[in-house]
């Protein structure tokens, strides 16, 4: 789209203003607050016209519209003439402000074409987006330059930023980190479930604590049920022990009845007994004061008495019979009395220690001699063996050594035998050489003597025509010379030959020698084996092997033999000097002594002895139990004397005959006592079940308290026996129990249900109603919701916006790449050979001289600027329709530059001029002389 | 016969929970004692209008929330009551089961509660009138009972209680105890005294002449239960029944639709909503404000400010924000940009979803154009 024409009819302080462009490149000049950003913001107002860009359904005013309304009262909108990229014109007329807005599209011919664009729901119609296919708010964000954009670069990384922001955001201050840090912000004001000072972790707190509060209050309900039941359970169970205590109450009333007729019963039995107590009383007789406490005193001393008496005669009839076996053992001791002296000492035990002593000595002289026997047979056994063997073997000589020297010999001359015959081989060889050489030079000795006559007798043949006659002596002589030369040489050849004959011969001769010597040791070996009969050589050294284990062996047996003599030479000093002290310590007791009847007699004296000390024993003992027999026997009678005089002395006193008649009183006043105090128990027991009462007075009362209980229960007599299957009556104590019982647990059911009631009605104090805690619940699991939604969408928005921003990053530095190198390359006037944006927007450019590939931030400003300029064009190339180009306008780019970078930058322009309209809008002096000088239009404003 | 006053109420649903209607807890107290007090209002017009007899519809109170406290109001309600005959027949909500009050308490000698899914009588002979009903042993019943609803006899005034469902009635309301018209029509019924729809509505009957009569809630429940809500007074004679409907409830729950089209800014929105006091609300009234229309992407509405100062303005406020973003994503989408681009993948993606997904990724899509476009992003 080109921008022919534009009438201003009123916008700020433009009015009626009438402005041509030429296709290319437009350099709008005005100094400051001449007007520039108004034509520019009227060109942009004509193109899209003046609601807001990110409504589509208000009617919503761009802010500048109210600010540009027309100083001078003039009609507010212009017309603008445009070229489409197919090459028709047309006419857009607009008017603004809120309420004249109007637009009218119309093409060349006059025919209005406003209704074949599209209208926004607000009422937009989409002309330029339709051509330029851009929206409004990246028409300005791409198609303008501005100031501000060209100025805030001050360096590489600004630059690079812009362009990364531009081609994804569309817009230069717009950075897609920048949006995401926005949404990161707004996601950590969130926070997450790990931070609990952070809304979304409270919300889930306060989620949780009140569906806990619920479940709690809930739970509270079932308890609360549960409660219930207990209460009426309870209330049931002081039913059902009021009714128990009731039957409690009876029982005791009907326990109390039986316990009376048992009572009158018992009052009718012991008033019975009290009578026939009485009556026995009066029969009996007895006296109440006889000494019946001495009974048991009488009845001890008659029974001493009589214990003592049978104890005097058992005593008496012992001490005979010890009295007579004392005599017997003093007469059997008498004849054993020599022993008496040996029995004090300790003589008998030492006859005992040498007699095992003698008889052990004996048993080791056996053994010694049986083994002298032994060895002797071994020896002569051991000599008899060797006189068999081949003396040869039985010398004594250490064969094996000898046989080992012979191998280790034999091997040793092998191998000298071996290195002398290598020798003698070499000696050899070289002695064939010196012959054929010895010949070689005999050879040639008689060769060159022929040929030394053959000139003489040439010349003398032809009379020394053609070689004259010294020539020809003298080739004679240097011949001769030369074979008289090679005739020494074969001489010393045959000489040295000699040398070498002569030195095999010697080394021959002590190959000889050293074989011979190897071999002695074997000769000898083979000469003894011969003479000793065996075939192999093995054989023989077994056998010397064999004589020699036999030799060693018979030695030892000898040193055994000599050492078993002297053994028993020791053993017979010392059993004779047994023999002597033993025949001497028998012979003390009239026993004799001989080495055959030794063992006998010493038995015969232990068993004496011991035979002795028994008796002596006996003797002893039989002495002392006399002597203690006497003595009881007097201390008895004494005291059997002193029980009878007692006796009597007691009978004397109770003024009684006998013992038998002492214990017939003591029991007549026995039973005149228990009687009485039988009575006394019956009277007793009666004033106690009576109570102060009689009698009949009991059988009163027994007959109101059944009117009372009603129908008398069957009481079992006191001796009917057990009623088997009668039910249990219990007693009025166990009656009065069980009531007592009852009441107390009746007491405790309405203590349990008074608690029951109590904790019933006040089982939801300080537990907050279910429904308030369901409504802050839902209140809590909204907002929960709320927050929960909002981070899966900012989460979600976040992911997205990374994963798009890589992808457009990898899909759009290629076209950049092409759209930037194309421009540049042609400003760059051959310097630089190729341009390359990579997915970062870092813009690379490889230089023709050299070939390097360097980083744009390397460059100077001025190729930077450039740069920045292609970039621009090219993205708008990129987002822009691709059949009507886009025009751009640039407001005020180059304020801030000087002179040199003024120029580089411009001719970006220029470039760019030939692709698309550019307006620039300036109030540099020297851009419109510039401008000029390239051809371009200047509109001075 | 002389004529007979009767009171008809009915789903009262005493200690009710408002946690669907999105109310915190303080007035959701409020609200339950605003129920309680419409119940003693009920019952005080029965004594001051001299009425035989109260009914009581089902849904008296809620069994799984009903709290001693509320049993104790109810058995001091009745004891005042002491000279009116009251009838309740337990509904879906508040069954004659195991633990319910109604089998727990011990209640006044003048209250008959109805304690079996059968049809009972109870003879009035000093009022001339027998009462016949049902209760709900557990919390549904799906079987038709009125069908079993033996033809009463014909010698006085005879009333049918019931916590029941019309099967003409409104869609989506469980149907607990359905019935038809046709199965009252011709058993000799005067007045059929119903309860389980909240809407005050007399049911066609083209049987017989017998009324059959939803009361309706006394007091609004939620958003959708706004407007007054009461009770009935019914007289029989000889002549018939006359019925009269009288408003008992005190809050009222409305909801106003704001459009935000054309706003700017938030004093536009506060203007648009005070307009209407005195009109759509006052003090006293639960008040929803449900804002719809595209919303300028610049317009922050920080919608807790806004409640903050209408705080004084009503009992509730709550905000319904189904504004959507006044921008083109379409015309966004077409763009070659990064934003472009992102509006397409997200409307790819919405357009396969639905539900809360869809929810979230309209949200995401709009937080990521804020951000794209370099406004601040405004959470919803």
């Amino acid at each position: 789209m080109i921008l022919l024409r534009c009438h201003v009819l009123g916008f700020g302080k433009l009015s009626d203003r009438r402005f041509e462009f030429d296709p290319g490149l437009n350099v709008v000049y005005a100094p400051n607050e001449g007007g520039k950003s108004t034509l520019q913001r009227v060109l942009v107002g004509l193109l899209y016209g003046q609601l807001r860009a990110d409504l589509r359904v208000q009617r919503r005013m761009d802010p500048w519209v109210e600010a540009f309304r027309p100083w001078g009262g003039a009609e507010y909108g212009g017309v603008l003439w445009v070229r489409l990229g197919d090459g028709r014109e047309v006419e857009i007329r607009r008017a603004f402000g809120r309420e004249e807005t109007r637009i009218e599209i119309r093409a060349a011919s006059g025919e209005e074409i406003t209704r074949h664009y599209d209208q926004q729901r607000n009422g937009e119609v989409l002309f330029a987006q339709t051509h330029l296919g851009i929206p409004k708010g990246l028409f300005e964000s791409v198609a303008i330059v501005r100031e501000n954009q060209v100025t805030g670069i001050s360096g590489y990384e600004a630059i690079r930023d812009r362009i990364a922001n531009l081609a994804q955001s569309g817009d230069e201050e717009l950075s897609t980190r920048g949006s995401l840090a926005k949404i990161q912000d707004r996601l950590d004001a969130l926070g997450s479930d790990r931070a609990p000072t952070k809304p979304y972790r409270q919300a889930q707190d306060l989620v949780a604590a009140l569906a806990a509060e619920r479940q709690e209050a809930l739970s509270r309900r079932k308890q609360f049920e549960g409660w219930l039941e207990d209460r009426d359970r309870i209330s049931g169970e002081i039913r059902d022990l009021e009714r128990e205590l009731a039957r409690a109450g009876t029982a005791v009333l009907a326990a109390r009845r039986r316990e009376m007729i048992v009572r009158v019963r018992s009052l009718k039995e012991l008033d019975q007994d009290l009578g026939a107590i009485g009556a026995e009383l009066e029969g009996l007789g007895g006296r109440a004061d006889f000494p019946v406490e001495g009974l048991e005193e009488l009845d001890r001393l008659t029974g001493a008495r009589e214990s003592l008496a049978r104890r005097l005669q058992e005593v008496g009839t012992t001490r005979s019979a010890a009295e007579s076996a004392l005599a017997h053992a003093a007469s059997a001791r008498s004849e054993l009395l020599p022993y008496a002296d040996l029995a004090a000492g300790s003589e008998a035990d030492r006859i005992t220690e040498w007699f095992v002593t003698y008889l052990g000595l004996s048993l080791q002289k056996d053994g010694v001699q049986k083994t002298r026997q032994r060895l002797a047979a071994e020896a002569a056994a051991v000599k008899e063996r060797l006189a068999g063997r081949s003396p040869a073997a039985a010398d004594g000589t250490d064969w094996q050594r000898l046989a080992r020297e012979a191998v280790e010999d034999e091997q040793e001359a092998d191998r000298q035998g071996a290195l002398l015959a290598g020798t003698i081989a070499g000696e050899k060889v070289r002695r064939g050489e010196a012959g054929r050489i010895v010949r070689r030079w005999r050879l040639l000795a008689a060769g060159c003597g022929a040929l030394a006559v053959v000139p003489s007798a040439w010349g003398l043949a032809d009379g020394f025509g053609r070689i004259p006659l010294p020539y020809a002596v003298g080739i004679g002589a240097v011949l001769a010379a030369v074979a008289v030369l090679f005739f020494v040489l074969a001489r010393r050849g045959s000489v040295a030959a000699l040398d070498l004959e002569r030195s095999i011969r010697a080394l021959e001769a002590e190959m000889t020698a050293v074989r011979e010597k190897g071999g002695g040791k074997r000769k000898e070996l083979d000469a003894v084996l011969a003479a000793s009969g065996f075939r192999k050589l093995e054989d023989f050294l077994a056998a010397a092997r064999q004589c020699e284990l036999d030799r060693e062996r018979l030695s030892g047996i000898e040193a055994r033999l000599a050492e078993t003599d002297a053994q028993a030479g020791r053993l017979d000093s010392e059993s004779e000097e047994c023999y002597r002290l033993l025949k001497e310590s028998l012979g003390k007791v009239g026993l004799p002594c001989s080495p055959g009847s030794l063992k006998f007699q010493v038995d015969t004296a232990r068993a004496n002895l011991r035979r002795f000390r028994e008796l002596d024993a006996r003797h002893g003992g039989c002495a002392v139990k006399v002597r203690d027999l006497a003595a009881e026997h007097e201390s008895l009678e004494r005291e059997y004397r002193a029980t009878c005089a007692r006796v009597e002395a007691m009978l004397t006193d109770a003024g009684v005959a006998s013992a038998e008649e002492f214990r017939q009183e003591c029991a007549r006043r026995r039973r005149l006592e228990e009687l009485t105090e039988r009575q006394a128990s019956r009277a007793r027991e009666f004033q106690r079940l009576a109570e102060g009462l009689s009698l009949e007075e009991w059988e009163g009362k027994l007959e109101e308290l059944s009117g009372k209980v009603g129908p008398e229960e069957a009481v079992p007599a006191p001796d009917a026996g057990p009623a088997r299957f009668l039910p249990y009556l219990p007693s009025i104590a166990e009656a009065e129990a069980e009531a007592a019982r009852t009441a107390e647990r009746l007491a405790a059911a309405r203590e349990e249900h008074a608690a029951a009631v109590e904790r019933v009605r006040h089982a939801f104090h300080n537990v907050r109603p279910v429904s308030e805690i369901e409504e802050d619940l839902a209140l809590a699991e909204e907002r929960l919701n709320g927050l929960e939604m909002n981070r899966n969408a900012l989460s979600i928005a976040c992911e997205a916006i990374e994963t798009i921003s890589r992808q457009q990053q990898e899909v759009l530095a290629p076209q950049l790449n092409g759209e930037v190198e194309r421009r540049f390359l042609r400003l760059s006037r051959g310097r630089y050979q190729e341009v390359k944006v990579d997915p970062d927007f870092q813009i690379w450019v490889r230089e023709s001289e050299t070939g390097e590939l360097r980083l744009a931030e390397h460059l100077s400003r001025g190729t930077q600027d450039q740069i920045y300029f292609a970039t621009r064009f090219a993205i708008l190339d990129m987002i822009s329709s691709e059949t009507d180009r886009c025009p751009s306008l640039l407001d005020e780019p180059f304020a801030a530059y000087d002179r040199p970078r003024l120029g580089e930058a411009f001719e970006v322009l220029v470039s760019e001029a030939a692709r698309r309209q550019l307006i620039v809008f300036t109030c540099r002096e020297e851009l419109p002389e510039m401008a000029l000088g390239r051809g371009a239009k200047v509109i001075r404003l | 016969m002389r004529p007979v006053r009767f009171i008809h109420t009915s789903d009262i649903h005493l200690d009710t929970s408002f946690s669907g209607s999105g109310i915190p807890s303080r007035l959701g107290d409020r609200k339950r004692e605003a129920i309680r007090a419409a119940f003693r209002g009920i019952l005080e017009d029965a004594r001051r209008c001299e009425a035989g007899l109260v009914l009581i519809a089902g849904d008296l109170f809620e069994s799984d929330r009903v709290t001693p406290d509320t049993c104790e109001f109810l058995k001091q309600q009745f004891e005042k009551a002491a000279g009116i005959r009251i009838f309740i027949a337990p509904g879906n909500h508040d069954p004659f089961a195991k633990g319910s009050p109604y089998r727990e308490e011990a209640w006044p000698d003048n209250v008959h509660i109805f304690d079996a899914e059968e049809f009972r009588s109870v003879e009035l002979p000093e009022l001339g009138v027998r009462v016949t009903g049902f209760g709900f042993l557990h919390n549904f019943l799906e079987e038709r009972l009125f069908l079993k609803l033996p033809v009463l006899p014909d010698d006085g005034c005879n009333i049918v209680m019931a916590h029941a469902s019309d099967l003409g009635g409104p869609m989506g309301k469980s149907k607990h105890g359905p019935f038809t018209a046709a199965d009252i029509a011709g058993k000799n019924v005067q007045y059929c005294a119903l309860g389980h729809y909240h809407e005050q509505r007399r049911v066609e009957n083209p049987g017989d002449g017998a009324q059959i009569w939803y009361s309706g809630i006394p007091e609004g429940r939620g958003w959708d239960e706004a407007g007054p809500r009461g009770y009935l007074v019914g007289e029989i004679d000889d002549g018939g029944v006359r019925v009269e409907g009288r408003v008992s409830s005190r809050f009222d729950w409305n909801t106003l639709e704001i459009a935000c089209d054309d706003f700017s800014t938030r004093e536009q929105v506060l203007d648009a909503v005070t307009q209407h006091r005195g009109v759509e609300y006052d003090a006293e009234t639960l008040l929803r404000v449900r804002l719809v229309g595209a919303l300028d992407p610049k317009l922050d509405l920080s919608l807790q400010e806004l409640g903050e100062r209408l705080a004084d303005e009503c009992l509730l406020l709550q905000w319904d924000d189904a504004t959507h973003p006044a921008i083109d994503f379409d015309e966004v989408a077409g763009e070659k940009t990064l934003r472009g681009r992102f509006v397409r993948l997200m409307n790819e993606r919405i357009a396969s979803s639905d539900g809360r997904e869809r929810e979230t990724l309209e949200r995401a899509r709009l937080y990521g154009v804020d951000a794209l476009s370099g406004r601040e992003v405004r959470l919803r």
